[in-house]
């Protein structure tokens, strides 16, 4: 099957619009979360999807689904963009912040078998373990802020940190390509 | 697992979650081409997948990105996939006054000329600097290397004629600004005429856009110019600025 994103580098018009309305949300609530400016975010946006219209052509579906393809891009500027400003992102509890999927968004990720399976692969790490990975991948907190905020120590941040990622990095491999050129 | 392998891990996982600073990627860089590594994006991917089972769990109250971005955004693909690399950027002048007539005179023909008469011969802001350039008496003035970060990545120069007072700023990397809130203005140093920096007028850069070529309008003649610096304002612009001069081109 075809992916968006494969459309996209084909020359299909119809495929930017759709990808707008599915992963804008996506790519919204990421830059809210990494950047305390609105003003700041909406730039990042754009910057963000300019990237990926530029890269639509090099994703493949065999290394990630499309979803995580497009937060890759959009966290790595990100973070690039943060250093930048020198600045920490909002640190709110999740609950107080606005969430920013599209219905279709949340559809997609509903949807991937490869989302499913980095939950699942979460809900085994221990609960302090999770929060340091969402303080990280979703709310874009430096090592430092996450012990702070945290009292974790420093050392034992960057641990969990290592551990969760390799376990989620070996659950993207091998036996998840089959469903990845769905998401 | 050797101990290149773990620096290179520990590197690579700083750069999914927080990013590297430019000796750390230079060490990065060096250890990858020296030692190799499969999956250099593995740890990138793991982290953004992590991000989206959050993302799927924080989306109970669904709510979408602000439609006005959305607006932009297809605005921005619009322009992107009509295959324009290079945008001509006609400059806005705060007003008009008896001053400002032959610079004023020659905004409006630029704007005639690209956005308004598909017809006549098109001068566009790259071909009027095209053939400055090729004028007796031009000088090229390159952007000195910004010492804000933001901005570490502009380059170009600027073409200015002194007999002709006709001059292009070209601009590669330019942040894009949001005009609602603030907008760039160029002041060109001119200490033979006035101890302050004379207007040159202010405009945008847009998403998108690649290399900008915009035309100077001095508000005022300039005789002998010794530097050009561009500023953040409000929009609209400033009559004097406090700066800071966040990019300068200067002779000498």
């Amino acid at each position: 099957m075809t992916t968006t994103l494969q459309r996209i580098a084909a020359g299909d018009q119809h495929a930017v619009s759709e990808c707008i309305e599915t992963y804008s949300g996506l790519v919204w609530s990421l830059s809210r979360r990494f950047l305390s400016n609105e003003a700041d975010a909406e730039e990042a946006v754009q910057e963000i999807f300019m990237e990926l219209w530029e890269r639509a052509a090099t994703y493949d579906p065999a290394k990630a689904g499309e979803a995580t393809f497009v937060s890759m891009l959009a966290r790595r500027r990100l973070i690039d963009r943060r250093r930048k400003l020198d600045r920490e992102p909002l640190s709110e509890p999740l609950d107080e912040m606005e969430p920013a999927l599209s219905e279709d968004g949340q559809r997609v990720l509903e949807a991937s078998a490869e989302t499913q399976r980095v939950v699942d692969v979460l809900k085994t790490l221990k609960p302090e373990q999770q929060e340091v990975i969402n303080m990280s991948s979703w709310l874009g907190m430096s090592h430092g802020a996450i012990a702070k905020e945290t009292g974790i120590p420093l050392g034992t941040v960057k641990s969990y940190m290592t551990r969760g990622l390799t376990k989620i990095r070996d659950a993207l491999g091998e036996p998840a390509r089959a469903d990845r050129t769905s998401t | 697992m050797n101990d290149r392998h773990a620096d290179i891990e520990d590197l690579l996982v700083r750069r999914a979650t927080e990013g590297l600073s430019a000796d750390e990627a230079d060490r990065l860089q060096t250890l990858l081409d020296k030692h190799g590594y499969a999956g250099i994006d593995d740890y990138e991917l793991a982290a953004a997948a992590a991000a989206n089972a959050f993302a799927l769990s924080a989306s109970r109250d669904t709510e979408d990105a602000p439609q006005h971005l959305k607006d932009k955004l297809k605005a921005d693909a619009e322009r992107y996939f009509a295959d324009d690399t290079v945008v001509d950027l006609p400059i806005r002048r705060r007003g008009f006054e008896p001053g400002w007539a032959v610079a004023a005179m020659l905004a409006l023909a630029l704007l005639v000329t690209v956005l308004v008469d598909p017809g006549d011969e098109v001068v566009s802001p790259i071909d009027a600097r095209s053939e400055l350039l090729a004028a007796t008496g031009t000088e090229t003035l390159p952007w000195a290397p910004p010492e804000d970060p933001r901005y570490a990545r502009v380059t170009g120069d600027v073409v200015w004629n002194d007999e002709r007072q006709e001059g292009y700023l070209r601009l590669a990397g330019m942040p894009v600004n949001d005009p609602a809130e603030s907008q760039y203005q160029l002041w060109v140093v001119d200490p033979d005429r006035d101890s302050n920096p004379v207007d040159g007028g202010v405009f945008d850069i847009p998403t998108g856009t690649g290399d900008v070529i915009v035309p100077i309008m001095a508000k005022l003649s300039v005789d002998d110019p010794v530097a050009f610096a561009i500023t953040r304002e409000k929009p609209g612009g400033v009559v004097v600025s406090a700066g800071p001069l966040l990019v300068v081109a200067s002779a000498g």
